[in-house]
């Protein structure tokens, strides 16, 4: 952790504000990718954000500095991105009485077609995109972790509180979800 | 099919997280096997598609809100733990009387049992005697040929009746005997008395209403119920869904819907059918400008039930208006009637500073008015307009007039975000409350989307 950070935490913890929204400045973009590709949604992810921060705040006291304060940062949202995800999807299940055949929101494949991308890579990306959300919130939080944010196993233990051997063991099985889900959706094409 | 170790070795490969003797082994398989080198590329290639994905900027800078929502809810470091810890006992300070009642009562029950097990020895047949000629509930011998009806004398005796005592004892054992020196001197020389069926004072007493421990008696219904909005406007619906609403005054009515922000809009379009204004929380009108998945609450209060289905079925008739024909576009189906818990009580409390069961006291003036009350903000404003020449304007002849609200419901941004308390909103809301109208209800309404 930097001098700096140590600075500015130091501040919040003095009731500083505006040294809190300095370190939401530099952390927020970062974080909000990592949210949205989790909740796949715009509102929700700010939401999240935003409550991960002030969940942040107001328990900025125990940090203690272990780890790096992205990473604590990390674990708050990523948490409560996980549990927000698991409530839709058991509300989805009653209402729709199958698991998973349906999305919350369709997937804006505008995004995904816009000028300059293969329109091969294009259809990739999208049907990535939806074998995605279609994976448990466990499963999606790993692949997140690790193939858009690029962390270790060792940071990813730690950000979701789990043993490496599970962190392991859940990529291994979420990798496979997505291949199986991916040569449905080729089957289909 | 390759092993399931081989393709955790090949995952584990995609990751980059493997020592070098499995990467070593990996080399070796990819060298080998054919259907390996084809799964590691997909797994490759779909791990660098997951990389690629757009990422979508932040429309916000977030600071400048999350600064203002610690200022407005008083946030600061450490407070969760000091929220959680006075939660925690909070929780337990509610619960204290109940232990400690509980705990006295096992102590008692434990000291009771002690003692009389130790002390008490079993009468012996004299005692027995004895003690039953002051039994209250053995009657004396002419009282009993009154309660035995005629029916028993005269029929004969069948294996469910009680025993008749034997003319001859000579042959019972003695505790047989013991019955029949329970009845006294007086009674024992009627001889019409030894015909009649003998009934054992143990089994009488036992018996009796006031020695039972746990009598049945009648638990309130708390179950939620489950009603097809629909189906109000059938008679018997609604008079069911009428009779649920009139066995309690605060109810909590969750309405699953798709889009929370479409669904609030049949309600918006169906508030004036029962003169309710709608008073939106600054964070609620946020959301339902941008359209924004989100959940709802609406607090609403002096509703009469007939009222409230009145509402309800306005809400379903909007619906399939707005939805225009379409079943897909349809927002609302179900809604579930629970009672309000003590719980959500507190929290609305909290949130709008005071307990809002019951409603305000009846205001004194005859008009409905307490004169010795200020006028509250919105009627200085309102009055303010109307003496300007710009307060609401008679209806145009032909037209049917709109009529101002009589009530309002406030309305809350339900979930993820959590309001303010002590808002302007609330405020407003809370200045424009009126005494209960008798049999009136406290309304939660949630909206929640999927």
């Amino acid at each position: 952790m930097s001098a700096d950070e140590k600075r500015l935490i130091a501040e919040c913890n003095q009731g500083n504000t505006e040294a809190f929204g300095e370190l939401v400045r530099r952390y927020q973009e970062r974080l909000y990718h990592c949210v949205y590709r989790l909740v796949d949604n715009v509102e929700d992810a700010q939401d999240v954000v935003q409550e991960a921060f002030l969940s942040a705040y107001q328990s900025l006291d125990g940090f203690k500095g272990d780890s790096l304060f992205f990473t604590w940062l990390y674990r708050i949202a990523v948490n409560t991105a996980i549990s927000l995800k698991r409530k839709r999807r058991a509300l989805a299940r009653i209402e729709t009485g199958d698991e998973g055949e349906r999305t919350f929101e369709p997937a804006d494949s505008s995004e995904d077609n816009r000028p300059g991308y293969a329109l091969e890579q294009a259809e990739l990306e999208r049907r990535v995109h939806d074998a995605l959300n279609r994976l448990s919130p466990e499963h999606r939080a790993v692949l997140v972790l690790k193939d858009l944010e690029g962390q270790k196993y060792e940071t990813m233990a730690e950000i979701l509180q789990v043993p490496i051997g599970t962190i392991r063991s859940r990529l291994h099985r979420a990798r496979l979800e997505l291949r199986a889900l991916l040569e449905k959706s080729e089957e289909a094409k | 099919m390759l092993l399931n170790r081989y393709r955790q070795l090949l995952t584990a490969y995609v990751d980059g997280e493997l020592s070098k003797r499995q990467r070593r082994a990996v080399d070796r398989l990819l060298r080998q096997s054919v259907e390996a080198r084809q799964l590691l590329q997909q797994l490759q290639r779909d791990a660098r598609t997951l990389r690629t994905l757009p990422r979508p900027a932040l429309s916000e800078d977030l600071s400048v809100r999350i600064v203002r929502t610690i200022h407005e809810r008083r946030l600061a470091p450490g407070r969760r733990r000091l929220a959680n810890l006075s939660t925690n006992a909070a929780w337990f300070g509610s619960l204290a009387p109940y232990v400690a009642a509980a705990t006295v009562l096992f102590l008692l029950g434990a000291a009771s049992y002690l003692y009389f097990s130790v002390t008490w020895t079993p009468p012996t047949t004299t005692e027995l005697a004895k003690s039953e000629k002051i039994l209250p509930s053995s009657p004396p011998a002419t009282d009993r040929a009154a309660l035995t009806s005629p029916l028993e004398k005269d029929e004969p005796q069948t294996a469910l009746k009680e025993p008749i005592k034997p003319k001859d004892q000579s042959n019972l054992p003695a505790v047989v005997e013991t019955p029949t020196v329970v009845h006294n001197e007086g009674e024992r020389s009627k001889p019409k008395d030894t015909d009649k069926p003998f009934v054992e004072p143990k089994e009488e007493t036992t018996l009796t209403d006031r020695l039972e421990m746990f009598q049945l008696d009648r638990v309130p219904d708390t179950l939620p119920v489950v009603v097809k909005v629909a189906d109000l406007k059938q008679e018997t619906r609604r008079k069911s869904f009428l009779e649920e609403l009139r066995r309690d005054t605060n109810f909590r009515i969750e309405v699953p819907c798709k889009h929370g922000t479409k669904a609030f809009e049949r309600v918006r379009r169906a508030a004036p059918t029962i003169q309710l204004g709608l008073i939106v929380e600054k964070q609620a009108q946020e959301r339902i400008k941008m359209k924004w998945h989100t959940n709802y609450v609406l607090y609403l209060e002096n509703v009469t039930p007939e009222e409230l289905i009145r509402f309800l079925q306005q809400l379903s008739d909007e619906d399939r208006k707005l939805a225009g024909g379409k079943a897909l576009e349809e927002q609302i189906d179900r809604l579930v009637l629970t009672r309000m818990t003590e719980k959500q009580r507190k929290d609305l409390s909290s949130l709008l500073g005071i307990d809002p069961m019951p409603s305000p006291p009846s205001s004194k003036g005859p008009l409905g008015t307490d004169p010795s009350k200020p006028l509250s903000d919105q009627t200085a404003r309102q009055l303010g307009l109307a003496l300007a020449g710009q307060g609401t304007p008679r209806p145009e002849a032909g037209k049917k007039p709109v009529m101002p609200p009589e009530r309002f419901a406030l309305v809350l941004a339900y979930n993820p975000v959590r309001p303010a308390p002590g808002s302007e909103e609330i405020k407003r809301f809370l200045d424009s409350r009126k005494p209960a109208r008798p049999g009136s209800l406290h309304v939660l309404l949630v909206l929640r989307g999927s």
